[in-house]
């Protein structure tokens, strides 16, 4: 009998992706690979590519060139819009994709949402939104979850309250995470590894490995290390706009 | 209390302009008896009315009532199912669209002689004068409100691996019904009105309120006509309220809009 081999298969790998719109290219060759319970950011600049490529990864667009596998065919999607069902309630909302009611249930206490599960959407704020958005993705259980800009539209208040949220519900559930964004201190705080592509057709120009162990707390934004990292990702996408 | 006033204002100015009218047109009283002889003021709107009358007119509105209720609920289901077959496909969209437009421009009253002759003067006949001239906003807001579903809902269903059925039920019929309750709200008033036009051309049997309305006007009474008019603006208010209760009570507690 051959020896067994303990082989870690990665939560998503890319390999080689690029993609084209009729005759634009808006990806080239992007390889990228995510381990089991990694959180990664990416950013650039805009239109270079960076919803296509959360977009390839989720399976909701074939790439013109190259492979994406993933561990778990079951993807979790974050949209840059809340993308609720106006007629579901806000307990409706969360259980929309949910497997069971105690996952449900659990999200729902864990984000403050339980005390508002009969409010229609529009009751809800743009912060309660966006967290209800990222309850009914996690209610799922995915494996990996796939993050295009999400707390984009928010307040700078409110998105630094999601970010914590997000981290804790990281921290127990796990999963591996890919987030496309534009503000670089989020990319930061949230990520293990920091991705800068270039503008467009888009394609990897850098990684960062972000140092900071988890947990991460608030501090961890007025940390010298946090901004001399901050600062060199800005050069970076500077060099390559 | 600002709701109510304006809308009183205007039901005041109307009367106001209704006995200016009545008691200006010269022989309007000249009939023997003193009745009303080209229009009747309100307070003498329903001189010369009896029982008999009532009992014509009673059941001038069941039938008229009932086409128009059959008709707009055909048209409900036509209307919808139409729509949602157009947003499949564009090349379906694109067959069909024409036609439905050609039949929306055409007046009814032209088809309705040719419905008659081709299928008779029944029930069927009327309901189906009915659901040609009320479907098309149905469709066509089934249409755009299905087509509106935003891209990012699209995407979220199809990373649950929803099937098309539950595509359908669970997103884009709920994401449209705002827009069809807009449509329905257009197709419940020419319910109305192609249950009463098209009564203009079956001549047997029990009349319809359209050509009871036809007969009161060749009668030298203007009371009955106008009760007949009346009855009918009562009956196009009906439908306009029950689709706005229903709108109510099934979209109006999430649409915001």
């Amino acid at each position: 009998m051959p020896p067994t081999e303990s082989v870690t298969v990665p939560a998503l790998e890319a390999r080689g992706v690029s993609h084209r719109f009729a005759e634009r290219e808006v990806l080239h060759d992007v390889s990228l690979t995510l381990a089991n319970g990694e959180i990664v950011a990416v950013v650039g600049p805009s239109g270079c590519g960076k919803t296509t490529l959360l977009r390839t990864c989720a399976g909701l667009l074939a790439p013109s060139h190259g492979t994406i596998r993933r561990n778990d065919p079951k993807v979790g999607f974050v949209f840059q819009e809340p993308a609720l069902l106006a007629w579901r309630r806000v307990g409706g909302n969360a259980a929309l994709l949910a497997e069971d009611d105690a996952t449900v249930e659990q999200l729902l206490r864990i984000s403050g949402l339980a005390e508002h599960r009969h409010k229609w959407p529009y009751q809800l704020s743009g912060g309660m939104k966006m967290r209800l958005s990222l309850v009914r993705t996690l209610a799922a259980r995915p494996q990996l979850v796939l993050l295009d800009e999400p707390f984009g539209a928010l307040d700078q208040l409110t998105r630094y309250r999601l970010h914590d949220e997000f981290l804790r519900l990281h921290t127990q559930q796990r999963f591996t995470a890919l987030m496309v964004t534009h503000a670089i201190d989020e990319a930061v705080y949230l990520a293990d590894r920091v991705v800068v592509m270039s503008g467009a057709p888009g394609s990897i120009v850098a990684e960062f490995v972000v140092p900071t162990a988890r947990p991460r707390e608030p501090p961890m934004r007025y940390d010298a290390a946090f901004a001399a990292l901050c600062g060199r990702i800005a050069a970076c996408l500077g060099d390559h706009p | 209390m600002k709701r109510i006033v304006p809308p009183l204002v205007v039901f005041a100015a109307i009367i106001a302009g209704w006995y200016a009218l009545a008691y200006s047109l010269d022989n309007n009283f000249a009939s023997a008896d003193g009745s009303a002889l080209i229009i009747p003021p309100p307070h003498m709107l329903f001189d010369g009315m009896n029982a008999p009358t009532w009992q014509r007119i009673s059941s001038a509105l069941t039938i008229s009532g009932s086409t128009a209720i059959v008709g707009l609920a055909l048209s409900l289901v036509i209307g919808v199912a139409l729509g949602v077959v157009m947003s499949f496909s564009r090349g379906l969209e694109s067959a069909l669209w024409p036609w439905l437009i050609a039949l929306q421009v055409t007046p009814i009253i032209v088809l309705t002689p040719i419905i008659v002759r081709v299928i008779g003067a029944s029930f069927g006949a009327r309901v189906l004068v009915t659901v040609l001239i009320s479907f098309f906003p149905i469709a066509s807001n089934t249409l755009f409100g299905v087509r509106g579903v935003s891209l990012a809902l699209h995407d979220l269903f199809t990373l649950a691996g929803a099937s098309r059925w539950r595509r359908l039920t669970e997103l884009q019929l709920p994401a449209a019904s705002p827009a069809v309750f807009a449509g329905l709200r257009v197709s419940a008033g020419l319910a109305v009105i192609g249950a009463i036009v098209g009564d203009f051309f079956f001549t047997r049997g029990t009349p319809g309120l359209g050509r009871l309305v036809v007969y009161f006007f060749q009668d030298t009474r203007s009371g009955p006509m106008f009760a007949t008019a009346l009855v009918a603006i009562f009956l196009g208010l009906g439908f306009f309220i029950v689709v706005a209760v229903l709108r109510r009570l099934l979209v109006s507690p999430w649409d915001c809009t």
